[in-house]
């Protein structure tokens, strides 16, 4: 029997709540009957995708329900259980999440806000407010700006629940299909502490939070949680949980409306969860750039990557990481040998330097690659040692005779170069071209270019004349000739 | 769309931090902005609202590797992850090159996490840009918190579709991950770049990109 139909001749025989209805303003006189929830069955035997009109019928049996009860029917406390159907295919496409939705699942609406038509057997509501009474179908909050009347339909009667179907044609022949729906109609047993003591806190009340020993247990249908894990949260209507509680814990949700969503701890779900609920979709393309780029932060990455102790920038655990066009980590390079180059302007640096100009200064006919170019430094007279470092702190070539030195010197005189001259640039003393560090055993001169650092050792006394300006050109050599 | 200065030699990407208020966008920034060399980068500006902050600052690498005498120049931005701010963040979103999702790792900030990729993709949409294009990477944060959603959720939840992104565990507060994040997403950028670029000029153009 249409629903319409039921509700006239319903009201016929209460008119306290076909007044209710035609004049959503008035009160019912009389308190409803007892909430069905509480001749439910038991918790562990609830299995039922399909949930129950709020206010049955008398005389109604699950079997009549299904194939004449009304659809959408009243319901204590003002609210009206309206199925997902009813409505689903008259919202905004843009709006819903396009998933699959039970459309058999029973919404809460309170009646004020429901504008119900006799004559064409439909109602209206306000999209917002259906937001709001089911946000889980929802991709996103509607506003009230963005309100417009959503028509239902009071005849609407819901397809029959999954599991019969799931019975009437056994073997699909998709085995992952059927491995589905049998997970999708299992239960998941939850915790009921966690779920109390994280009530909405306008609604705990001490009796709720109050933690029960041993712990009790409610099952809840995967069919229910799993579509909306994907939106981020997990809820209940208030009606549904009373529902799913064991007898002697339903009277704690006395006095709290029946449509009042109540989250599920994800914490709780996914102690519980199998892992194929959350399986993703068999069809995804694996995003992956074909040869790495050398970026500005790539040595940053590689850098932290080694002072965590981490692998270097592996991210999800499919993810294969693609060929590298680069050199090794400085750590996997063998200590005597000179450092791979990290980015494409230090591999430039290893090529031929061919510049007669800088064969000029060396006084050689000999065609200089870098390395030959520090080693050359590094024998002018008064020096010992000649190191160069990019301005991160890696170690480019050349030597000073101690590991722990060079790695000192690399990582910090580029940084301390670095801001003295920034703080002597401010002063009328010119640009900073060199800084010498006479300690008691050594003396060290650096000297930065780019981002480029140089650093030599002395033996044990300053620069012989013309040896700093020396220096100081072939750097600028090095830069102009790899384009720094 | 990257800004190509043929004068100046000069290709500028925007990259913009996104995600829910509180997940660590400015904490990327600052950690960023604290480890580049004070050469290669300008100051860290924050124009602070009343209860939240939008941060910008740009800097300029010089050992760039994508150019012939370009130098390349990236701006990065966080938007202000409350609700209400959403006209900030698409206007932050213009333009946008690349896109980091900052994701709270937390269990009570799934929702957020959530509700903020999808007000990613409707900005986004108004700008006639997609995530099944844009290049971007996820960055789940605040993996050093204790109790935080499972890797394999945030996939599920945040990496469910076709195109399938690479995500990082974070912690932005130490700087895990932050660079190699930024790294990703800057990879992803030039890698389009070049693609999008990589045909010849037209005569009297200079083609910036590295054959």
């Amino acid at each position: 029997m249409p629903f319409f139909n039921w509700l006239k001749s319903k009201s016929e025989n209460r008119d306290n709540l076909s007044a209710t209805v035609r004049n959503p303003g008035l009160k019912p006189k009389d308190t409803p009957p007892a909430n069905s929830e509480d001749k439910c069955t038991e918790p562990s035997q609830s299995t039922k995708l399909e949930e129950k009109t709020a206010l049955e019928p008398s005389g109604a049996t699950p079997g009549n329900l299904r194939s004449e009860a009304p659809t959408i029917a009243l319901g204590p406390e003002q609210m009206i259980s309206v199925p997902l159907g009813a409505f689903y295919d008259k919202l905004p496409k843009e709006v819903i999440i396009n998933n699959a939705a039970d459309l058999s699942r029973l919404v809460q609406i309170a009646k004020e806000d429901l504008l119900i038509g006799e004559s064409d057997r439909s109602a209206a509501i306000p999209l917002s407010i259906l937001s709001l009474s089911c946000p889980e179908i929802f991709a996103r909050p509607i506003g009230t700006n963005e309100d417009q009347p959503i028509t239902l339909s009071l005849d609407y009667q819901p397809p029959a629940p999954t599991k019969v179907e799931a019975t009437a044609k056994p073997s699909s022949g998709d085995p992952k299909a059927s491995l589905r729906e049998e997970l999708m109609s299992s239960n998941l047993r939850l915790g009921l502490n966690s779920i109390f003591l994280n009530f909405p806190h306008d609604l705990a009340t001490p009796e709720i939070r109050e933690v029960s020993q041993p712990e009790p247990w409610i099952e809840v249908p995967l069919s229910l949680i799993q579509p909306q894990l994907a939106s981020g949260r997990v809820i209940v209507t208030a009606a549904k949980l009373r529902e799913l509680l064991p007898t002697d814990l339903k009277e704690r949700l006395n006095g709290i409306d029946p449509a009042v969503e109540i989250p599920i701890p994800l914490q709780e779900i996914f102690k519980h969860l199998p892992s194929e609920a959350i399986q993703r979709r068999q069809d995804q393309e694996i995003e992956q750039v074909p040869v790495t780029i050398a970026t500005p932060f790539t040595l940053q990455a590689r850098a932290d990557a080694a002072r965590f102790g981490s692998a270097p920038t592996k991210p999800s655990e499919l993810l294969s990481e693609p060929p590298l066009v680069e050199a090794p980590l400085a750590s996997e390079v063998p200590e005597p040998q000179p450092q791979a180059p990290e980015t494409l302007a230090e591999q430039n640096l290893l090529n031929p330097l061919s510049s007669e100009r800088l064969q000029a200064i060396f006084m050689t006919d000999k065609t200089l690659d870098l390395h030959g170019a520090i080693e050359q430094i590094g024998k002018l007279p008064g020096l010992r040692g000649c190191l160069l470092s990019h301005q991160n702190g890696r170690k480019l070539t050349g030597q000073l005779g101690d590991p722990e030195q060079e790695s000192v010197v690399s990582n910090l005189l580029p940084a301390l170069f670095q801001q003295i001259s920034d703080r002597i640039s401010e002063t009328k003393f010119g640009s900073l071209e060199t800084v010498t560090f006479y300690c008691d055993r050594q003396q060290l001169s650096t000297f930065m270019q780019g981002q480029l650092c140089l650093t030599v050792l002395h033996e044990n006394r300053p620069f012989k004349p013309g040896v700093r300006e020396k220096i100081q050109t072939v750097i600028g050599e090095i830069i102009q000739l790899n384009a720094f | 769309m990257p800004i190509i200065n043929y004068a100046r030699k000069e290709i500028q990407f925007k990259v913009v931090y996104y995600g829910p208020a509180l997940g660590g966008k400015t904490s990327n920034l600052v950690y960023i902005h604290s480890r580049i060399s004070p050469v290669h980068r300008g100051d860290l500006v924050s124009l602070a609202t009343a209860s939240d902050r939008t941060l910008f600052f740009d800097f300029l690498p010089v050992n760039a590797v994508v150019l012939n005498g370009f130098k390349t120049k990236f701006q990065l931005y966080t938007v202000p992850g409350q609700v209400i701010y959403n006209a900030t963040r698409q206007l932050v979103l213009r333009n946008v090159d690349a896109v980091v999702f900052v994701v709270n790792s937390e269990w009570d900030k799934m929702e957020k996490n959530v509700e903020s990729f999808r007000n990613l993709e409707e900005n986004l949409q108004k700008q006639n840009l997609s995530l099944d294009t844009l290049p971007y990477a996820l960055q789940f944060n605040k993996r050093d918190l204790k109790d935080i959603v499972p890797t394999d959720y945030l996939e599920y939840v945040l990496n469910n579709r076709k195109r399938r992104v690479r995500s990082f565990e974070s912690i932005a507060s130490t700087g895990l991950n932050v660079f190699a994040t930024l790294d990703s997403v800057t990879q992803l950028l030039l890698h389009k770049f070049n693609q999008e670029y990589a045909q010849p000029r037209p005569a009297g153009g200079s083609d910036p990109v590295r054959s």
